[in-house]
């Protein structure tokens, strides 16, 4: 089981009020499909985690550095368009964030629009994003992706 | 009324703390009544997962629960305070009591507090993993 490195204690030296913009620049960056801002904003060392089946969604798995995460990224946009993507209230506290995005992907080849709800933890050095661990409800979104009702 | 982030820290732990020792009645004591609870995934795997309004229908979730699994640990690794509000990551595994088996996920929390009370509870996890892990096998598609 791959875990954050976050038994580290809190940077309190970073002001939460830095991490919220950056976070809150990334938001901004997705919405309008900027992913060169985005990557700006990653550490040449980023350590970056889905938690979701990578068989079956691009950008998911574990990625390490900066051409990694951005090579992600490029795999899903050239999958799906982000039709929106809001984060509902970030929770701050010294060099680390976390908040519940509520996500549209619309896939390029067929339009169907996919929705999924997205728990995000990051933590920053120096402006620049380090760790991302993201969550959602995989199964829904196996579901939603395939556009069939799992039988097991 | 502002919820101080040490009060926060407070509950945040006496849950925790509840929820490893088993201690039933010492975690059910710190929801509020009118709590908001939702454990993202599958209910066809996992009867007790989805939204449920209120205490007793978590009480009623939490039973569900109890029938089929009980915790083997849960080790919150990360946590953010900010206000009233939290955000957790943890392992966590559980024993599958129809079959001995033990499932071991990864598990983000998002936690709000009010009253002395978690009122809000939001539960993420890999659950196409964590259903793979229940049936024994994998899910074709």
């Amino acid at each position: 089981m791959l875990r954050l490195v976050t038994d580290t204690p809190i940077d309190d030296s970073a002001a939460a009020g830095d991490v919220r913009a950056i976070i809150a620049d990334m938001q901004d960056a997705y919405r309008k499909g900027d992913f060169a801002r985005i990557a700006v904003r990653f550490a040449d060392d980023i350590d970056w985690l889905f938690q979701a089946p990578p068989s079956i969604f691009p950008a998911v798995g574990r990625c390490r550095g900066k051409a990694a995460v951005c090579g992600t990224f490029a795999a899903l946009v050239a999958r799906y368009h982000i039709e929106s993507h809001v984060i509902d209230h970030v929770i701050a506290e010294g060099d680390r964030a976390a908040g519940v995005s509520d996500v549209v992907l619309v896939e390029r080849d067929g339009g169907r629009a996919i929705y999924c709800q997205i728990a995000s933890f990051f933590r920053v050095q120096d402006g620049l994003l380090t760790h991302y661990r993201g969550f959602t409800d995989s199964f829904d979104t196996v579901e939603r992706e395939s556009g069939t009702v799992l039988r097991f | 009324m502002r919820v101080s982030e040490g009060e926060t820290r407070e509950i945040l732990a006496a849950l925790f703390n509840a929820y490893r020792r088993r201690d039933f009645d010492g975690f059910v004591a710190l929801l509020h009544d009118d709590i908001d609870w939702i454990i993202h995934g599958p209910i066809e795997v996992f009867p007790f997962a989805g939204l449920r309004r209120g205490r007793p229908a978590v009480l009623q979730a939490l039973a569900v629960m109890g029938l089929s699994y009980s915790l083997h640990s849960y080790e919150p690794d990360f946590t953010i305070v900010e206000d009233d509000r939290a955000a957790v990551m943890a392992d966590v595994s559980l024993t599958q009591l129809a079959t001995g088996r033990l499932l071991r996920f990864r598990t983000a929390n998002l936690i709000r507090v009010a009253g002395g009370q978690v009122i809000e509870f939001g539960e993420f996890a890999d659950s196409f993993d964590q259903a793979e892990q229940a049936l024994g096998r994998l899910i074709e598609l």
